[in-house]
Formats: C-alpha cells, structure tokens, sequence
C-alpha cells in the first residue's frame, strides 16, 4: 500500500520534497475565503482513500466554552534560527496559545502562552457565545525583505501581536485592536490592512468590521458598525480585489437612512483613514430572517467568473445567494444575481440547522466554476439535487455550478448533494477532492423542557467526535472517511490542507495530522 | 488605543437590543388582549391605517374538531415569539369542543402539536358543543433578551413558587386550558404535555368562559347552563406542588350566575350578573367588595384608567354603555339606550387614541339596527361623559378590537338567535376608530359564519374561527 501511493505521486512526476508548494496562510486560505487549496498535488481523487492519521498531537491548551483549536495556518520553507527550513504548521488556541509545529514529524517546534491582566469585562461563564481569550485565527504575512515570515495573532486582552514564525519571538511591539475578550474572527491580510470582525456584543464590543493598517505607525483602528446583530462569520470578512471587506451582520433591522443593516452582508472599504461602508445586500425576507432568528452569518467566497468578481454568501435559513460584488443587491440592494431554493431547515430553527459558517468554490480544469456549502440538519423535502447519497438527517455539502445564461443572468445550479455528515462544516477543495467533516458537536441550544438553555457543560457533556470525509470534487462521492479516529469533537473550528496533509485540530487540543503512508 | 475607545462609545451591547417596538413580537395571551379585557393592543405597528387596505388571507386552518356551533373552535392566544426546541415560533393556542387544544406555527400554517384531553364528559344539546374555554398565556411569554445560565456566585433570579417554578434554569411559561371533566390543565408550550397531573377545577361538564391567569391565579367563570354550578372561580397556582399532585389546592368559589371576568389595575374582579347587577369581587379570596344594581344586562366588562383611578365599562339595558367608578361603583356615565333587541353583546374594546382621548366600542345587537357603535369619553370637570361619534351597521357583531387607531369589527353572519344555526358569512371590517370610515373588508372571501368569540391581533395578523372549525389569519404579507 505504502510504496503503492509513492509510486503514484512519483508517477505524477513529484517527489514529496519537491511538492512543497503549498500553503495556507490564512483562514479560508486567501483573502477571498475561497477554501480552496490551488496548489495541492499530493493527494487526488486516486490516492486519498488511502489516507491515514500521519502523527496527532497533544497540545496544552485549555479549551475555553465550547472553543478550542482553530484551523492550523502552513508555511513552508520556513528558514530556521539553527539553519535549514522547515513546513510548519501554525496552531492557535483558544487559550491564547500559539504553538509551531514542525509538519514533518509533528513535533513542537515553539510554543507561546500571552498573558495579562484578566480584563475587567467577559461574557458570563458557560455561555458559548462570548468565551474569553483568543477567538481569532492568527494570519501569516509574506516574507518580508529579510525573509522573515511574521505571524498576526490578536489575543484576548485585544492586542495585535507580531512573531516571527521561525521563533515565536516578538518582531514588534504590541497594539491594540479591539476590546477585551470581544470575540474577533479570523484575521485577513490585504494590502497592510488586517481586518477582523466580531459579535455577540461579548463584553460589551461592537459589532463591526474593523481595520488597521500595519504601515500606519499610530495603528489608527478603523471601524464599520451596521448596527446589527454579530458579524460572526466564522471566517471573518473575505477581501474583495478592490480592497472591500465583506462580512455578514446577525439579526437587526434594515433601516438604510439610519445605516442600519441587518441581516445581510456589508462591504466596507478603507479610504483616508476610515473603515467606510460602500455597499450592502439585504435579503428581501430579512423581516423572517430576524423573527426566526435565521440570520446571515456565512463568510462570503469571492471568486471571478465571466469578467465579473462574484461572491456567494448564505444564511441558517439555508439559501445561497449569489452577489456581484461591484453591485451586491442590485439597485435596491435586495435583489442577488440567484438565490437558491430552500435546501434544508424546513422546520426554519435557529439551532443545529440552515447553513452555518463559510462557503468554498473552485474552478475546474474546463473552466466550470464550483461553489459548494455546508449544512446543518435534515435535506429540505424539496431540495432534490441530480446527484444525492443516501437520507440527509444531520447535514451534508451541496455542491453547485455558477451558470451564464444568454440573457446575462446568472443562475447557481445544484450538481450534487453529499452523504449524511453529522453536522458538515465549511468544505475545502484541493486537487479535485472535497474535504469536510461533521463536527459531532452538539448544537442544541433549546429544549422541550427548559426552553432556551445554551449552556456550554451541557453541550460538552453531549457532544461525540468529528468525522472526516474526502468526497470527488465532481461527484460528491465519497472516497475516504476517518470513521471513529477521530475521539473528539471541534466547535467554530475548520480543516486545513497543503502538500499532502490534511489538518483538524479538536475540543481536547489534540491536532490531528492526515496524510498518505510513508510520507515525509 | 485612543481611537478604540472612542469607537466604543454609545455601542448597543446585543443584537436583540436593536429591536425596535415595530419589530417586537407581541403576545395575546388572553382572551380580550389583558387582564383589563380592553381588547387594545397598544404596541402593535405592523397594521396601520396606511397599510390596512394591503390585508390578505394569511392563515387559513381547517381543525380536525368534532364540535360544531358558534363556540366551537376559539380564537387563539398569541405567544409573539417562543424559543422553542423546534426554533423561534409565533405560536397561537386554540381550543375546541370537546377536548382538543392545537398549537398552531402561525407563520407556517402548521400544526406544532394537538392535544385531545382525556375524560371527556358527554354532554348533550348545547353543552355538547359549547367549546372548553379560550385558553390563557402568563405573560409576559416573549423574548427580549438573550437569558444567559445562572452561574455560581450570581444573584439568584426571581424564582416563582409552586407550579411557577421553573424545571430548568430557563423554561417557558405554560399555557393553561380546562377540559370538559373540570380540570385544569397545565401545559408545555413546546410539546403539549401536562406539567403537572390536571388539577380539579370546575364542576365537570361546565361550561367555562375565558380564562385569565392574574397575580398568579387562575380565574374563569362558569355557566349554569351545563355543569349545573354557576359562578367564578379561582386556584392559586402556588399551591399546586408538582411533586405532589395529589395534593390538590383549594378552589375558591363564589356562586352567581355571571358573564366573563374583568380585573381592575389592583386586581379587583368585575363581573356583571343575570340579575343586573356589578360586582367587584377580590382576587385573592372572591369575596364582595362592592356591588352595583340596576344595570339590566350581561357583558363581559372592560377596565380602563380615568384621572388616576380605575373606570368599568360594563353593558346596561337596551344597549346602552355604563361607565362605574371602582371606587363603590357608583355610576358616572351611561349613554342612550339604543334598540329594543339584545343589547351589547359579549363585551367591549377601549382604547386610547395618540391625543389621549378614550374610546369605547359597543358591539350592539338590536332592533331595528345592529352595529358597532363608538363612543368618546370626555373630560367635563374632572367627570366622564360618553359622547357617540359613529356606528357602523353591520349583523351579528363580535367583540371589536384596536390596534394602530384601526377598530377591527367582525359580522358574525346570520344567526336569528343563540341556539340558531348560523348563515350566511363572516366579514371582517377594518375601520378608522376615529370616524368609522371603513378602511378593509374581507368581502365575500370568509365563506362561513364566524364563532361568537371574537377577534385576536397580533404581529399584524387578526384571527377569528369560523363555525366549520376553520381559523382564518388576515394580516400583512410576510415574504417568507
């Protein structure tokens, strides 16, 4: 089996060494969260069934509510203190824990533990909403001109740290961005402008899009509020090429003279020092959206496709929409390019069902453009895709085509739907192959017997393990599953894949590497 | 580090907090809207006299219900918005002779659960199809912030005793209803199960009116017509310990053959009785505090504040309107009496318009004309005075309701009298409260005489069931 799949990648005229080609320096992968790994040429549609749990390992960090590890960032060649280069993997925890893990052998290369004073606000104790500490995945620059690679990593106190990932050691000083405990998403790097978002109001924060520039020596921070519920897209805002950040807003009001924007998605740009919003989707129903509690929350993917920069988004109601991203909502705001029927949450609930957390897409070798979502919960009785595997009960990915029809319009058309996942969290495509998993984790947040009741221990205590699943990228098919490797379960977390190696880190801080036999 | 702060300044800490009053769900959670039986519901935005002409059938839902006649399927009471472990739901709560009660998704038009009491007591003629009283709601029941766990070391909540105690940290409300045998039944709003065993309430095969839930008391009033035993009652709900449910509480009586029950801002009862008279009973032990005689007819009174103190609007003779000091029941107004026919039927709406000028509607069934009529209470030297402003003529007319300004007005059909079988259509009006000016009519599109039980509004929706157990929903589109 071993010299099987090395003989296949050999075949393919790669060896493992020279296939260092990849990486994944941010959340979502780029700044367009498009999940897409471009650049994979280890694992294909052949090989990955064969894949085995390379090296997992232990990691020290305390999980906090319901968050533990988010998806790991990939540099390779990364020149070392001692000599030589090394593909690390940048882990971050919850816990405000940045831990350097060497690919290869899976051994810990650095780690660091930030500390501070305990901030005098916090969200309440047991709730999953608002957990204190590091809640946003860090992001990796370029190297710089002395070929230093510099990690981004916002801790809990709100201050941006700066480290040279060779080392861990600082680079420069810290400064603030953000509020205490405030649950920032995932950082995205354009330009020298890092932006991140949050939500819940945990701690008291805004919920906004914010902004610095990393040239700007009084690191002046900029901000866009729409005045809405969290912007709690789980991959934060996805860059467009104009510079535009897009970030969905949680449940609130659409009042356009008050720039009250609710339930839709913001883009916001900076210009002269100010984070402002230059455009915005609504959906026509977000009065539904917000009675139901069925709010935007998805992470955009932007992608271009026939000339134009799209971008897909959804929400727990379980549409996709499609948005030009020069022109979200046309006229009125309100009207996307294509909006997808219902394709799950029949029973329109806020908890453990609808789309939750960010999109993907890819475009294929003959030019036809993907764009794929998970889901959470049962298929829609409706939704009846060409290409289907069996009952959806607990979720699944729907993978869809963008088509150009001859009136100019666009249309997203359902291609397939995958197999039962329990609770299918954001995909990633790479090499033609889809990898998702299902988290296991419990969702509930309201029970027949004592209503609301979103309580951490008590989804803890009922939460079982995640899954991994690698599916044909045109097909859905299935074509490898973790089974039961996997002992535990993540939250808000998400898969990462780069030269052969796919990564999943879980609640019990343990960072599982996935790979072919053999591979070094 | 400056600039961040600044950023912060004046920032809402939730999302739920942006809610304006406009998008707030509402409750109905008895029958006439409040304890007060105003049938007002003050803080609705959703309808508005700009937008009423836009009301469309929104709900239409045929019940699986064996009773028939003018009461055999109520209304709903409304919770606005229920965070239920099926999602967030506007559910509406009906009950139907005999011995069914459904929770209906009222944005979906579906089913959310059905229950049929068990113990049904056969009764025959119109007991047999007189339906179980118009369910009760404790509200409030809505959302308006995101409850978070108790943890160690907070101040602890306000706990309710008895059956109010909460199972878990954050449980609902019940809704509560009574079935033909005389229980009452204390339900989970997300599944229909009986918190509690039913607990002995009425006389079995009575027929019960509205019930209300008051300072965490149950109230409703019988009829002798059926359980032989008429009068008002009540049950503490304290007393009722879940873990003991044999050990029923006591049920406090007061035997009087009345109509349906109004409670003062201090809690006070108001009833009117066959014999003509007011009565102003205590809620707390239903003993006769005051008492008003002479007034020749039965309605269900209406409470509202005038100068600082509570006014009754209750029904005298031949129609006409009489407003009660709570203050020894003295009369202090009474308008003309209007027909030679029944008088005020059921009961009354009373509302404040935005300059503060109070209104009464009186839905009138008379000879030669039945309508709703609209009367102004002015302010003549600190003394209510009831000046008529408008009647729309419309027959067999049911308890009014008012949101935004707008009277909602339902002709019921035909009914030549009580026992009668209805024909016929039910027509809903929309009129300005002000002028009477008809604003929205449902036309020819009801196609059954409507139940004598009146209206509910809630979230930009009014209910009315019709005599073929069907619910009907006018309101404002929602895009789904």
């Amino acid at each position: 089996m071993n010299s099987k799949y090395l003989a296949m990648a050999l075949a393919g005229g790669l060896s493992f060494g020279l296939a260092w080609a990849a990486e994944w320096t941010t959340d979502g992968g780029n700044s367009q969260r498009q999940n897409w790994q471009r650049d994979e040429k280890i694992l294909n549609k052949n090989n990955v069934k064969g894949l085995k749990l390379l090296w997992k390992i232990q990691l020290d960090n305390k999980p906090h509510e319901m968050h533990s590890l988010f998806p790991p960032l990939i540099a390779e060649n990364v020149k070392m203190p001692g000599g030589g280069s090394k593909e690390i993997a940048l882990q971050a925890g919850i816990d405000d824990n940045i831990y350097a893990i060497e690919v290869a052998t899976g051994k810990l290369i650095w780690s660091k533990h930030f500390t501070y004073p305990t901030p005098a606000r916090r969200g309440s104790p047991g709730d999953p909403l608002c957990p204190t500490g590091q809640t946003a995945t860090p992001v990796l620059s370029p190297k710089d001109a002395s070929g230093v690679r510099k990690v981004y990593a916002l801790t809990g106190d709100g201050k941006i740290h700066t480290l040279n990932l060779a080392d861990g050691e600082d680079v420069a000083p810290p400064f603030l961005f953000g509020y205490p405990n405030g649950k920032s998403y995932a950082l995205n790097l354009w330009n020298d402008i890092l932006f991140t978002t949050t939500s819940q109001g945990c701690a008291g924060n805004p919920n906004q899009i914010w902004a610095v520039n990393l040239k700007d020596p009084e690191h002046k921070v900029m901000a866009a509020r729409p005045k809405s519920g969290g912007l709690w897209g789980r991959q934060g805002a996805a860059v467009d090429s104009t510079g535009i950040a897009w970030a969905p807003t949680g449940d609130g009001r659409y009042e356009p003279a008050n720039q009250v924007y609710g339930n839709g998605l913001i883009g916001a740009r900076v210009e002269d020092g100010n984070l402002n919003i230059k455009d915005y989707y609504i959906p026509s129903n977000w009065i539904w959206l917000q009675k139901r509690d069925l709010d935007m929350q998805v992470t955009p993917a932007i992608f271009e496709f026939k000339g134009k920069e799209l971008m897909v988004t959804g929400s727990k109601e379980c549409r996709m929409m499609l948005l030009d991203t020069r022109n979200a909502g046309g006229a009125n705001h309100q009207t996307p390019l294509d909006r997808t029927p219902l394709m799950c949450n029949e029973e329109t609930d806020f908890q453990s069902a609808g789309i939750w957390g960010s999109m993907a897409t890819w475009e294929a070798a003959n030019g036809m453009r993907w764009v794929l979502t998970p889901f959470w919960g049962p298929v829609h009785p409706e939704f009846k895709p060409p290409v289907s595997y069996g009952p959806v009960v607990h979720g699944a990915v729907v993978a869809l085509t963008v088509e150009a029809e001859a009136n100019g319009k666009f249309k997203l058309k359902p291609r397939w739907m995958s197999r039962d996942m329990d609770q299918a969290e954001p995909p990633l495509i790479a090499n033609g192959v889809v990898y998702s998993y299902g988290n296991g984790e419990n969702t509930r947040q309201a029970y027949a017997d004592k209503g609301l009741y979103d309580f951490s221990p008590e989804r803890i205590k009922n939460s079982t393990h995640a899954t991994l699943y690698a599916l044909d990228a045109e097909t859905g098919k299935e074509l490898y599953s973790s089974g039961d490797l996997i002992k535990s379960w993540n939250h808000f977390s998400g898969l990462t894949v780069a030269n052969g190696r796919v990564y999943i880190g879980t609640y019990d801080s343990i960072l599982y590497c996935f790979g072919l036999e053999g591979q070094k | 580090m400056r600039a961040v702060w600044l950023l912060l300044a004046g920032v809402p800490i939730a999302g739920v907090a942006m809610l304006s009053a406009q998008g707030r769900p509402l409750d109905w959670p008895f029958f006439g809207g409040d304890a007060q039986r105003t049938n007002w519901q003050k803080n609705d935005l959703r309808i508005t006299k700009e937008n009423v002409h836009e009301l469309q059938l929104v709900l239409k839902r045929k019940l699986d219900n064996a009773g028939a006649g003018p009461r055999s399927a109520t209304p709903p009471v409304v919770i606005g918005n229920l965070i239920s472990y099926k999602g967030f739901k506007e559910l509406g709560f009906v009950t139907g002779a005999p011995d069914s009660m459904w929770s209906l998704d009222l944005d979906l038009d579906r089913v959310f659960w059905h229950k049929k009491f068990a113990g049904s007591v056969k009764a025959s003629g119109a007991c047999a199809v007189a339906a179980t009283a118009f369910p009760s709601l404790t509200p409030p029941n809505n959302f308006t912030t995101r409850p978070r766990p108790a943890v160690a070391g907070s101040a602890p909540a306000e706990v309710p005793r008895g059956l109010m105690a909460p199972k878990g940290v954050y449980s609902q409300k019940p809704v509560f209803a009574v079935s033909s045998d005389g229980r009452l039944h204390v339900l989970n709003t997300s599944t229909g199960e009986d918190l509690v065993t039913p607990v002995p309430f009425l006389p079995a095969g009575s027929k019960a009116s509205s019930l209300a839930i008051v300072d965490g008391h149950v109230y409703t009033t019988t009829s002798a017509a059926c359980g032989g035993t008429a009068g008002v009652w009540a049950i503490d709900l304290s007393r009722i310990d879940p873990a003991n449910p044999a050990g029923a509480p006591p049920v406090l009586s007061y035997k009087a053959a009345v109509g349906g029950l109004a409670f003062g801002t201090d809690n006070t009862i108001y009833a009117q009785t066959g014999d003509g008279e007011l009565l102003a009973l205590g809620h707390k032990d239903l003993v006769v505090k005051a008492k008003a005689s002479g007034l020749g007819a039965v309605a269900t009174p209406s409470v509202f504040q005038f100068q600082n103190r509570d006014v009754i609007v209750a029904s005298g003779a031949k129609g006409a309107v009489t407003l009660l000091d709570s203050n020894g029941l003295k009369v202090l107004a009474q308008s003309a009496t209007v027909t030679s026919g029944r008088g005020v039927w059921g009961g009354f709406a009373t509302w404040a318009d935005t300059d503060g000028a109070r209104w009464i509607l009186a839905p009138v069934w008379g000879a030669p004309k039945s309508g709703v009529m609209a009367f102004e209470v002015e302010d003549q030297g600190g003394k209510p005075v009831l000046t008529q402003r408008w009647m729309r003529e419309m027959s067999a007319p049911q308890i009014p309701l008012v949101t935004s300004g707008i009277a909602f007005a339902l002709s019921a059909g035909e009914y030549a009298s009580e026992d009668a079988k209805g024909s016929g259509r039910a027509t809903l009006f929309a009129l300005d409260g002000a002028t009477g000016k008809e604003l929205y009519s449902t036309a020819k599109q009801v196609s059954a005489p409507a139940n004598w039980n009146g209206l509910t509004v809630a979230n930009g929706r009014v209910y009315f069931a019709t005599i073929d157990n069907t619910l009907w929903a006018f309101g404002i589109f929602l895009e789904r």
